[in-house]
């Protein structure tokens, strides 16, 4: 009896676990059918959709998000705060999570293409985003043939500085500017790269080849490479230039430094500290020793890249698109002084008489800037960069080791890992 | 013989006097910076750089921002919040894990006593950076990211490794005491309620203390597991998003304004249970 | 209750299977029958539930997961165009990461089943041999009963060993596995799949390119451990000298003010030490103000400078601690065998050089290995106050002031080399590891234990 009994209980319970298992079978397998479903949901436009948008942009982006939702009342976006600076880095965590759409600089488009995170705009969107945007704009959301993105603002450095102190002509050279004043200006710490690595480029050199997408295409280990990284250790010398990071800006106000060299996204801040001294220009010409050329400058894209993994990918291009579009261009510029990359936003009478916006835009052309690389490898291109300005112009590297630097970093930046 | 003394009286009034001296200076240096953040939090001009030290306008400003939440993207309070309700929770389960495994690991006897020890001892020692990510997928799985429990969770499972300070205490009582309640006939569980525990006073105060100091000063791992879900970030994370490149000068004050408002309670607290810490580290030493 | 009647020696699993009854046989296939025979419901049930969980979970996901980590993925994620909405549609391929994770996790859950099995086969095993002995069968109040008391410590450390397994076990063997994959910046997930490569990543970083960078950074990494340990144990025990000196008044004012510094978050006090040291912080404006300098002092740009401010700054942090500490143990000191030595004419210096100092060197020790290995993978000092920079061109993803363990951070954060920073982390460890096992076995507080 008792012995029944327990081979009884033995049995019912294996019955009974054996249907929960299969419950949960059919229970994940429901599941996962319903995961098609709402990729398949996405053709329509509707959807929650998450933006992540630069804290200090999202006031702005805030009210140009209510108008996408009346125009598409079927999509519901959340606005979060993310910073565009670690895209790549916030995204590939874990791109399931992460929003379905996001600012990111462009030069990140070749990495997060690669790895699969950004999702290829289509046909139609791409002839919209070529037809309406200047072409640096469209070569910096363009990999591989194939846009990755819709650019909504450009950036370039240009060069602050204080009328009371220096005439527009001063600033036409890089001599006559820093022997009149002082630039204050980055070649000894970080962040050098971005300022300095366009010298080469200025000198005729290529970095990553023309179009930023040659991993061979490097060749500053020449000649002009090292005519480069001398004129560089003699800034050390140059009584006009200061070194100067992180405090450019109070030292601008108190006097200390005359100009500088930063992107639109300063020029709140230099207002505040010139007043109404507060000058704009373009970049100054160099010489490196054949005669005055143009110093250039990386032009850098805002992009609106649009998250592979979103399960809803109709309505976040829509969204990406409404972002980057004309009326939203001129917002930003309005509300956060991004410089435009749509035709006729950069056309407008408020964006033509900004001062900065005008040097930007005057910087935007292949005569004053480079579109910045923007292949994957590029990550392992900038610490060393870095470091070469910095060692260089701290004296660290001997005049006569110059070659041999720029041989090993060339190898170096241009090796393509297994 | 008087002359003698006298020489001895005044040489113990130098080296007395060049104590002070010497702590004087000190203090000075180490006060400086703190009075500084105070400072720079009162300061209404500038950004976070300025080439003096007395700000040249006070203001409360900078605090107001932070209370306020004026911009609607820095919820101070409510991360001021979510860090005492996570410190609070983990502090309490930590506390539990951390004396319950130091308790087993001293007192009682079992086979794999000796290797937990020595596994534990050189866990403790990866460098955690790499398991991040892991940790991060592990809680996705169990559906727990982006929420204060997973927060509790990270932090108590931590403690499980950091019973060696306490292990070192409960070293100390002496076994007599367990052997004679053995003998009155009391169950282990008995002993380590009725006698250990009520020994152990400096040893739990240590211990929740830095349980509950934890989570005001974690910023990586807390800003990888909450990602960008602002509004349950705490203080840590928090302060240390308002540094990001492009709000660091403007937000500088206000961030200097959040220091002193979290570094208020805990040195408060750290220095009104100070007399524990001490005995929590060195009572595990001392035999 | 359970004196140990039944001995140590214990018949052999293929003897219980041979002489055992049915319900004892058939607790070799089905977990737990044993205990049902015998009325033990409750564990029974526990141990059944284990293994039916464990089969469901095994045939759904746990095959799958074991299978591909043999692999790491076949499938790439892909673009398809879809003609109807005239753009690309994803189709989800294999994550490698996740399937590593996922796989790594599967083989604890194996394991964790293995050992619940051991556990039925004991628990049959005792049955068996209390009824051989002819005395009852624990009843399920008697089991609960000795968790309180035998079994004591399986209560106390089954949860918190839990944790450890799957929160610091698992993410550990994760991270172990990666040094032998490709996983680096041209085989990112989710689109790329990496593999495994066997040992060739340890052989890049101790042989190949990263060598030049390994191991100054691993000297240095050494160096600073070294001093930021012994100035800060050093200093400290001065200053709590200093504030016990006889006659000091307002001990615990002095306290005080260096326990404030304990107590703001590091995070805090290192980014505005940051800020404070910069060429053009306050320290250097005041400096020049009072015409002590003309150009400001390159604390954190240059590279020498920078590892002394990082000592220094350190410093400011440490000293209180040990100060506070130390303070404890000289206060708790043999006033007696103080003053035997001082009748017998020692002086300060003596009294400091073979009494107190080998008092507090004895205690501290245990923690003063701690602190050592804490350096080692100090990374907050290092991330906050210097990022790492001044950079350093023959280095690769590193700077002059950059630890193994940043190193490794940046390895991870910047350059997305996973597989090297995997390495590193490796390393590091086997570095700590053997040291302060040898230090814990020739310290009293390990001997003890």
């Amino acid at each position: 009896m008792k012995k029944k009994n327990w081979k009884k209980l033995l049995l019912g319970s294996l019955i009974v676990s054996m249907s929960l298992m299969t419950l949960a079978g059919c229970g994940s397998k429901s599941s996962s059918s319903s995961d098609s479903k709402a990729t398949a949901g996405g053709t329509e436009m509707k959807g929650d959709i998450k933006v992540w948008i630069d804290t200090e942009h999202i006031a702005a982006i805030k009210s140009q998000v209510k108008k996408f939702e009346k125009a598409n009342p079927k999509i519901h976006v959340t606005v979060k705060s993310g910073s565009s600076a670690d895209a790549m880095k916030d995204v590939s965590k874990d791109p399931e999570k992460a929003a379905d759409v996001f600012m990111m600089p462009h030069d990140q488009v070749g990495q997060m293409a690669e790895a699969g995170l950004l999702y290829p705009v289509g046909k139609k969107n791409t002839t919209t985003i070529k037809n309406e945007n200047i072409q640096s704009a469209v070569d910096g959301v363009t990999y591989k043939d194939k846009v990755y993105g819709f650019p909504y603002g450009i950036e370039s450095q240009v060069l602050y500085y204080n009328k009371s102190k220096l005439s527009a002509d001063d600033v036409k050279s890089w001599d006559t500017l820093t022997s009149k004043g002082k630039l204050g200006t980055n070649f000894a710490e970080a962040g050098a790269n971005y300022i300095f690595a366009p010298l080469f480029l200025s000198n005729g050199d290529q970095i990553y080849g023309s179009n930023g997408e040659d991993l061979k295409g490097t060749n500053i280990n020449n000649e002009k490479g090292v005519q480069v990284l001398s004129w560089i250790a003699q800034q050390k010398q140059n009584k006009g230039v200061v070194q100067t990071n992180a405090a450019a800006l109070s030292n601008l106000q108190s006097g200390k430094i005359d100009a500088f060299l930063s992107g639109p996204w300063s020029k709140g801040d230099v207002k505040k500290a010139l007043g109404k001294n507060m000058a704009v220009a373009a970049y100054p010409t160099v010489n490196f020793g054949n005669g005055e050329t143009q110093m250039k400058a990386f032009l850098g894209v805002k992009v609106y890249g649009v998250n592979q993994q979103t399960k809803s990918p109709v309505a976040s291009l829509a969204l990406a698109k409404y972002l980057s579009n004309e009326a939203t261009q001129k917002v930003e510029f309005e509300k956060n002084g991004v410089v435009p990359t749509n035709t006729k936003a950069q056309a407008l009478t408020e964006v033509q008489n900004d001062e900065t916006a005008k040097s930007v835009l005057e910087m935007s052309d292949s005569n004053h800037t480079v579109v910045m690389p923007k292949l994957p490898e590029i990550i392992s291109f900038w610490p060393p960069m870095d470091s070469l300005i910095n060692d260089t112009y701290k004296g660290k590297i001997k005049s006569s080791q110059y070659q041999d630097k720029l041989n090993k970093f060339v190898k170096d930046t241009s090796k393509k890992s297994k | 013989m008087e002359a003698k003394a006298k020489n001895y009286k005044a040489k113990k009034r130098n080296t007395r006097f060049l104590v002070y001296a010497i702590l004087t200076i000190m203090s000075i240096i180490w006060l400086f910076p703190i009075v500084w953040i105070v400072l720079t939090s009162f300061r209404s001009e500038g950004g976070a750089f300025v080439p003096y030290i007395m700000p040249k306008d006070f203001t409360l400003n900078n605090y107001k921002i932070l209370l306020t939440d004026a911009t609607g993207n820095f919820p101070f309070v409510r991360w001021f919040l979510n860090t005492f309700v996570v410190a609070t929770f983990s502090c309490l389960l930590s506390t539990f894990i951390t004396i319950a495994m130091a308790y087993a690991l001293s007192r009682l006897r079992f086979k794999m006593r000796r290797p937990i020890l020595k596994i534990a001892l050189v866990l403790n020692m990866f460098p955690g950076f790499m398991s991040m990510i892991a940790v991060y997928y592990i809680l996705k799985a169990l559906d727990l990211t982006q929420s204060l429990v997973a927060l509790v969770l990270i932090y108590s499972a931590g403690a499980a490794l950091g019973f060696y300070v306490a292990k070192g205490f409960f070293d100390t009582i002496p076994m007599a005491l367990d052997e004679s309640a053995m003998i009155d006939g009391a169950n282990k569980w008995q002993i380590f309620t009725k006698i250990t525990l009520p020994l152990s006073k400096p040893i739990i105060v240590y211990t929740a203390l830095m349980a509950f100091m934890g989570p005001w000063m974690d910023f990586i791992f807390a800003k990888i597991i909450m990602g960008d879900d602002v509004k349950d970030y705490t203080v840590a994370i928090g302060l240390y998003s308002m540094m990001s490149k492009t709000t660091a000068n403007s937000l500088f004050m206000s961030f200097t304004a959040g220091c002193v408002l979290i570094a208020i309670p805990i040195t408060l607290l750290f220095i009104y249970m100070q007399k524990y810490y001490v005995e929590g580290i060195t009572s595990g030493s001392v035999k | 209750m359970f004196k140990k009647s039944y001995g140590e020696q214990h018949i052999t699993y293929r003897e219980l299977f041979k002489k055992g009854d049915l319900a004892t046989k058939l607790s070799f296939i089905i977990m737990g029958s044993a205990n049902f025979a015998n009325k033990q419901f409750v564990k029974g049930c526990i141990f059944l539930a284990v293994e039916v969980g464990f089969f469901a979970w095994f045939i759904q996901n746990g095959i799958h997961a074991l299978g591909m980590l043999q692999t790491l993925g076949t499938k790439k994620q892909g673009l398809h165009y879809d003609a109807n909405l005239g753009i690309d549609v994803l189709q989800k391929g294999d994550n490698s990461m996740l399937l590593l994770l996922f796989g790594i996790a599967a083989i604890l859950l194996c394991v964790v089943m293995i050992v619940m099995y051991i556990v039925n086969l004991r628990s049959t095993r005792h049955i068996y041999e209390v009824k051989a002995a002819g005395e009852p069968v624990a009843t399920f109040k008697q089991d609960m009963s000795s968790l309180l008391n035998e079994r004591f410590h399986m209560t106390l450390m089954t949860i918190p060993l839990l944790g450890v397994l799957f929160f610091t076990i698992l993410p550990l063997l994760y991270m172990i596995s990666i040094a032998f994959t490709n996983y680096d910046h041209v085989h990112l997930p989710p689109k790329n799949l990496f593999t495994w490569v066997g040992f060739s990543n340890f052989g890049n970083v101790i042989t190949g390119d990263m060598a030049s960078t390994f191991f100054p950074v691993l000297s240095w990494t050494l160096i600073w451990a070294v001093f930021a340990t012994v100035t800060c144990f050093f200093f400290g025990v001065i200053l709590a000298l200093l504030i016990n000196t006889k006659g000091i008044k307002f001990k615990k004012m002095w306290r005080t003010i260096f326990v404030l510094t304990i107590a703001v978050p590091q995070f805090i006090s290192l980014l505005v030490m940051h800020n404070l040291l910069n060429d053009a912080g306050p320290i250097n404006a005041l400096l020049k103000n009072w015409g002590v300098i003309s150009t400001s002092i390159p604390f954190l740009t240059d590279p020498t400078l920078a590892k002394i401010s990082i000592i220094v700054v350190n410093m400011w942090i440490g000293i209180p601690t040990t100060m506070l500490i130390s303070t404890g143990i000289i206060q708790n000191l043999d006033q007696e065998q103080i003053e035997a030595a001082e009748m017998d004419g020692a002086n300060k210096l003596q009294i400091f050089k073979s009494i107190t100092f080998p008092q507090i060197l004895f205690v501290m020790m245990p923690s003063l290995i701690q602190q050592f290995i804490g350096n080692i993978n100090n990374f907050n000092v290092i991330f906050l106050l210097t990022g790492g920079g001044p950079s350093n061109s023959n280095y690769y993803g590193a700077g002059s002031t950059d630890l193994l363990v940043t190193w490794l951070y940046n390895l991870t954060v910047n350059t997305m080399d996973y597989n090297l920073a995997s390495v590193i982390g490796i390393l590091i460890f086997i570095l700590s590891a053997v040291f302060s096992l040898w230090a814990y076995t020739h310290t009293n507080s390990y001997k003890e234990g």
